[in-house]
């Protein structure tokens, strides 16, 4: 009997944003920022710390995690690791790696060539979601001769996915936003200027996969898809674990942003109390006990969050959700986890965050 | 455009809420409920409403007491009203169902903290309040398919249940098919035994109860009454006449698997029932109550956080031991 679970089955809720095209919608302005370097005309010809040098001038970042694309780069290169292509959207609603993927192929490719170049390998892997049942167009096995694997289980893929047995050790993991980004500079000597957004929820007229520039307001990208509803919760990033709004004349899109929602939905049910049915244990990814996470990071019993592991939680959300009684498990745990790392792993916390990469 | 309080993510939720969970308790008992009508008459149908009423009234009076907000959807309440007149006889008087239920809401539930934080079953600890109060009440049981009156007087016919001939000594004379269909006097949920594993197995597919508690329960029940059976009868007849007299299958469906009093993970919550099998075979064999399952229950109860914390400690050792392995493997390379 595993105490790890497999993730949790959720309605994906992909279409129609996943089968339309990716709609461009930037700035004028951002266009012609160049890098000061002529375009690359023979690929063969670069090295691995050309393209390093290339991602650091073009400031691309890695939309997965946040981190430079040339920090990643450089700490593998040429050492022959694997390289894991992430079109993993495994939250509902969300498309904004798979779309890309499939609708600018050439880009994707050429910009896996790179990287499998910096990282001195030909050992790449695409990876995409596997429990995506409502799609109207199918992904395809391969794109431009590289191989998408698809990856099972439910909801949060990711943990599995770092735990997949690609290679033993180190492995270059990048999304295919920075992958498409990495490609233009070199090829088109681009700096990255845009991001690629959702725009989803049961208020949005158009829900589509947008290119749009970074420091946009959400509101311009509200005004180009249309609003059919008033909403009560607009929410950056997936529905599992974005952040809701407040003002959206005043929030701009970002390098991290993968999708914006645009929800109605009923009252938030509360004043229920735990009833300790224990399905928070029984869907938690990491194998935690987020009810007794919780209690103790209530009643202040802080000793105890070290025995019950709380520095392991992935802030996945799937405990909040599966909640009956509707309680923001994931919140208090993840503060429980704040407390955790700050008091007992202190500052190698961070070193221990970029070791997993 | 201004949102005014953002909630947290995640932002869509599992559809089935508190109200859910609670409901999958209501709905089978209302299906015992209908099976007590058809056995006893309309008289149960009042039991049923003054315990409610009772349990739901003294609910919302320690809520209101204790200053929180009293929640309309909070069904905790009325799960244990309706408990507590299926563990007594259907001629019961009307106070003491209404005692019991205001005992295991008033002392047991709220002074722990309610919904949710209660150690004990307040269900079973009004059942037991009401076995060591009134105990010839209790343990004299009506005959089945005789309309009884609303207000029994003293010429009733009240006989003891098969439990009780068992505690004895002796052997039941009701024959298997009649006790099957819940035709023997007995506590008036507890007797109609094939409603009850219907009611089971919903519970198990609908997920409100995890399998392994009813399994684990009863294996060990059977296996102990299989290996050692009574002086007079043989391990089958054992088997089957012990599960069936008596609460134990009822209280093994819906109270031994209250959510709230039980350990979280799977395993710990098999060991905690196959402990509670063991214990309520020895109350059985060696207490001086025919009724023993209520009792057993408020044992286990008190025991639920050691299994919680063993079963955590069980599974840090598999975390550990996860996460161990493949830091030797990033060590190992490095090297």
């Amino acid at each position: 009997m595993s105490i790890f679970s497999n993730g949790i089955v959720l309605a994906q809720h992909k279409e129609p944003a996943f089968s339309r095209p990716l709609v461009c919608f930037t700035n004028p302005q951002t266009e012609t920022l160049s890098l000061d370097r002529p375009p690359v005309r023979d690929i063969a010809g670069l090295s691995a710390d050309d393209i390093v040098e290339i991602a650091r001038a073009a400031q691309i970042v890695d939309e997965r995690d946040g981190k430079l694309l040339h920090r990643k780069l450089m700490r593998v290169k040429g050492r022959g690791v694997a390289v894991v292509v992430d079109a993993i959207d495994d939250e509902p609603y969300v498309s904004s790696k798979i779309n890309p993927l499939l609708k600018l192929r050439e880009e994707t490719a050429g910009g896996i060539g790179l990287c499998e170049k910096a990282a001195g390998t030909d050992n790449v892997f695409i990876m995409a979601y596997k429990n995506i049942g409502d799609l109207e167009t199918r992904i395809p096995g391969s794109i431009e001769g590289y191989k998408i694997s698809r990856l099972r289980g439910g909801y949060p893929a990711r943990p599995q996915s770092s735990l997949l047995n690609i290679g033993q050790g180190r492995r270059l993991t990048v999304g295919v936003g920075a992958v498409i980004h990495l490609y233009r500079a070199v090829m088109q000597n681009k700096r990255q200027s845009t991001v690629f957004i959702t725009v989803a929820g049961n208020c949005v007229a158009n829900s589509m996969n947008m290119e749009v520039s970074i420091g946009m307001t959400i509101q311009q990208i509200l005004d180009r898809c249309g609003l059919v509803d008033e909403p009560t919760r607009i929410v950056c990033g997936g529905p599992m674990t974005g952040i809701a709004i407040m003002d959206t004349d005043r929030t701009l899109v970002t390098y991290t942003t993968r999708a914006i929602l645009v929800i109605r939905d009923s009252r938030r049910e509360s004043g229920y109390n735990c009833i300790g049915c224990g399905r928070c244990a029984r869907v938690c990814p990491m194998g935690l006990s987020p009810m007794y996470i919780r209690r103790f990071a209530q009643t202040q019993y802080y000793a105890n969050l070290r025995r019950f592991d709380a520095h392991l939680c992935v802030e996945c959300g799937t405990c909040s959700y599966i909640c009956p009684s509707r309680l923001e498990v994931s919140r208090d745990v993840a503060r429980a986890k704040a407390y955790s790392l700050r008091n007992i792993v202190g500052a190698q916390a961070q070193e221990v965050d970029e070791l997993e990469d | 455009m201004r949102i005014e309080n953002p909630a947290t993510a995640p932002h869509i939720h599992y559809h089935e809420n508190t109200k859910v969970v609670m409901g999958d308790a209501i709905l089978p008992m209302a299906a015992i409920y209908a099976m007590c009508f058809y056995y006893y008459g309309p008289r149960v149908l009042l039991l049923l409403v003054t315990s409610v009423f009772s349990s739901v009234a003294a609910d919302v009076l320690c809520t209101l007491i204790s200053g929180k907000r009293v929640n309309a959807r909070d069904y905790s309440a009325i799960v244990t009203g309706m408990i507590i007149p299926l563990m007594m006889p259907a001629s019961i008087p009307f106070h003491i169902a209404a005692i019991a239920a205001v005992f295991g809401i008033t002392i047991v539930k709220h002074p722990f903290g309610g919904v949710g934080n209660n150690v004990f079953n307040p269900a079973a600890a009004g059942v037991a309040f009401a076995i060591v109060c009134f105990p010839v009440r209790m343990f004299t049981y009506p005959m089945p398919l005789e309309t009884l009156p609303v207000f029994p007087d003293e010429t009733l016919l009240q006989v003891s249940s098969p439990a009780f001939t068992l505690q004895l000594g002796g052997v039941p004379n009701y024959d298997f098919v009649d006790m099957s269909l819940g035709n023997f006097p007995g506590p008036m949920g507890a007797t109609n035994i094939l409603v009850i594993l219907a009611c089971l197995l919903y519970l198990v597919l609908r997920g409100a109860v995890r399998w392994e508690m009813p399994v684990a329960y009863l294996a060990v029940f059977a296996a102990l009454c299989w290996a050692f059976p009574r002086d007079n009868m043989n391990a089958a007849q054992n088997i089957l006449y012990d599960m069936m007299s008596g609460t134990v299958l009822f209280g093994g469906a819906f109270m031994l698997t209250d959510p709230v009093t039980t350990p979280q993970r799977a395993w710990a919550k098999a060991a905690y029932a196959a402990l509670a099998g063991a214990a309520v075979f020895l109350f059985r064999r060696y207490s001086r109550y025919e009724e023993e399952f209520v009792f057993v229950l408020l044992i286990m109860n008190a025991t639920v956080w050691g299994f919680d914390m063993v079963g955590e400690r069980i599974a840090g050792i598999f975390r550990r031991k996860k996460f161990e392995t493949l830091d030797d493997k990033k060590v190992q390379k490095k090297q």
